[in-house]
């Protein structure tokens, strides 16, 4: 399976967007896209993390055991997350003061680990560096999405700015909770629109080999598994 | 042997990975150790950048201005940060401000006020650099009560500065909180441009008089001139010290002249609409501190006649004349607004204002008890009411004494 590099990049923007497509990562995406300013640097933060743990993971793909590759994963993403944590606690404190919980929780961010699982344990350093990069620019881009309809729409502002023309018509739900899971649902489905024309992306061929527990997975329906039986029986 | 290898990977993982970490804490901690500081000491470090660490001291034992809410020492003996509550233009200010160990403003900066004009940032640090002795107040157009509670707080962490390092005050900055004791008619007196000998000029916010602050190096002195012209010198054990300090007292009286505002006008038109036949009308001056504005002898149907503009303060501001006979008993009472206003009575069933005047009337020193003056419910009127009438007697009493 060779895979050029650009169309690995531009892959996680639109067609395997991990916010809009892949389902992942749902949580930060829903906790900080409140404010544009938060969101995009909950998108960076996660990007260097899913850049670095992927160049790593795919560097140590073969010397990392199976048995454990998920503990050792966690570790790695969990100390370039801790790495992030600190550095912007030192240099960009008020990043770090806005972020808050969310930012330790990229460790468990399943972008991170679904890349990890799906693509750097199978592809070279270079390809993973890029998938993480297009993953990570996916992962900000629906965030900022987020973020912009939120903001703009619900609280009236542009990064904090008050935007005068906005304050008749601002509508507060969307900058509340339960506008975070409204505009979520409705992006989803204007990408699923958006891609059905395009001919729809095979979510089944990834949607169970992305996820962590595949190889363990006994459910009849897994594809994963279904893949398994195609590859025993040829 | 299966599982040797990985958990030989995962350790060495996790070891790599803890000393990677550990490797950028020590670049990252001690940055993440002086934010921590700062943010704690953050409001402190503005108004004393050079400061570091901070420890609170206990005010209670320092016997400090009681406008210092906290004061902050510097652990290294760089300085001392207080602060500071203070008087703006519609709600208070908190101020912090930091002096230097040479007694030096390192740094100004209101923290909050309600006030709407936002004027305080142009006075934030406009006060750095200056100590108690070449205090100068930055008033500002159109803030001016802002100005004044900013130079007030500056002020007081200036004098606290002088306390908590352990000097002494100059004995006139401790007389400013006498003049209350000496002048309890003066409402809330407050500082205007300081002149001459004088290092603080106050004046009263009913006009009743002006005090004035001065030292001659070792010793400091309270003169009080009432609105009337009546003088006196205290010392700072509160000793009269009128005659011996004669050139301060002149000094006053002539800056009082010029500055205090008349209301003798204002008490003649009242006697004339009382009094039709009034004549000689004749300011006078009473030796008393109270309330009064303004006090004059008349005549009227050949008797003698005092009368006594007093401003007392009430609920509001009040405008308050007592004309007291030759005998000392109350021959009128008027105030100009509220109180006799038909609607305010009007609410008190029963009350109505012809009797409640003639109540006064008749009454002298003697045989004045205060009840006279109660409307119910209207405790701060009445309370005003009383202080006025009060004062008048006061006066009268010192003239009848002077006379004697």
């Amino acid at each position: 399976m060779k895979n050029n590099k650009l169309s690995i990049l531009l892959r996680g923007i639109i067609a395997e967007n991990p916010v809009l497509i892949l389902i992942l990562g749902t949580c930060p995406t829903l906790a900080v896209t409140g404010n544009i300013t938060s969101a995009l640097s909950m998108g960076l933060a996660a990007t260097v993390v899913l850049i670095c743990s992927n160049v790593v993971i795919s560097a140590l793909r073969k010397v990392i055991p199976d048995t454990v590759r998920v503990p050792c994963y966690i570790v790695i993403i969990a100390a370039f997350v801790t790495a992030v944590q600190m550095l912007l606690q030192a240099f960009l404190p008020s990043i770090y003061e806005m972020l808050g919980v969310y930012l330790a929780l990229i460790v468990v961010n399943c972008v991170i680990l679904g890349r990890a699982e799906m693509f750097a344990r199978k592809n070279t350093v270079l390809d993973s560096a890029f998938d993480g990069l297009g993953m990570g620019l996916g992962f900000i881009l629906a965030l900022f999405l987020m973020a912009f309809i939120r903001e703009v729409f619900g609280a009236g502002t542009f990064m904090g700015f008050e935007l005068g023309f906005m304050k008749m018509f601002k509508i507060p739900v969307l900058a509340a909770a339960p506008g975070g899971f409204l505009v979520y649902g409705i992006l989803i489905a204007i990408m699923n629109k958006l891609t059905e024309k395009k001919g729809g992306v095979k979510k089944k061929s990834f949607s169970c080999e992305g996820c962590p527990s595949a190889s363990v997975c006994t459910s009849k329906s897994c594809m994963n598994n279904e893949k398994k039986e195609e590859v025993e029986n040829a | 042997m299966n599982n040797v290898k990985p958990t030989i990977v995962l350790s060495c993982i996790c070891m790599a990975v803890a000393l990677i970490l550990s490797g950028i804490n020590m670049i990252t901690g001690p940055i993440i150790e002086a934010q921590r500081a700062a943010a704690a000491n953050g409001a402190l470090l503005e108004v004393m950048p050079d400061g570091t660490n901070f420890e609170e001291l206990d005010i209670s034992t320092l016997g400090l201005p009681e406008a210092i809410t906290n004061a902050y020492k510097e652990t290294s003996g760089k300085g001392y940060v207080f602060r500071v509550v203070s008087t703006g233009y519609k709600s208070g200010m908190v101020i912090m401000v930091g002096v230097n160990a040479e007694g030096k403003i390192t740094g100004s900066k209101c923290l909050e006020t309600q006030d709407t004009f936002g004027k305080e940032p142009l006075i934030d640090n406009s006060y750095n650099g200056q100590s108690l002795a070449d205090f100068a107040p930055n008033l500002i157009a159109g803030a001016t009560m802002t100005s004044n509670g900013y130079r007030d707080a500056v002020n007081n962490a200036l004098q606290s500065f002088t306390l908590a390092s352990g000097g002494k005050l100059d004995p006139a900055i401790a007389l400013e909180a006498k003049i209350a004791e000496f002048a309890p008619g003066f409402v809330n007196p407050a500082a205007i441009d300081a002149s001459g000998s004088f290092k603080k000029i106050l004046k009263a916010a009913n006009d009743a008089g002006f005090a004035y602050i001065s030292s001659d190096g070792e010793n400091g002195f309270l003169t009080l001139v009432n609105a009337t012209g009546g003088c006196i010198v205290y010392d700072a054990e509160g000793n009269n010290v009128t005659d011996a300090q004669s050139a301060l007292a002149e000094e006053a009286k002539a800056h009082a002249a010029a500055n205090q505002k008349s209301y003798a006008d204002d008490l003649s038109a009242k006697i004339t609409k009382n009094f039709a036949d009034a004549s000689d009308i004749t300011s006078i001056e009473v030796s008393t501190f109270g309330t009064l504005v303004s006090a004059s002898t008349f005549k009227s149907s050949g008797a003698d006649y005092y009368a006594f503009y007093s401003r007392s303060m009430g609920f509001h501001q009040m405008d308050v004349y007592v004309i007291l006979d030759a005998n000392g008993a109350i021959a009128k009472i008027e105030a100009k607004q509220y109180i006799f206003d038909e609607e305010y009575f009007a609410a008190f069933g029963g009350m109505d204002i012809g009797s409640y005047k003639s109540g006064f009337e008749g009454l002298t020193s003697e045989t004045w008890t205060g009840d006279a003056a109660v409307i119910a419910t209207a405790t701060m009127t009445s309370n005003a009411m009383k202080q006025s009438t009060e004062d008048a007697f006061a006066a009268f009493n010192s003239i009848k004494g002077g006379v004697q």
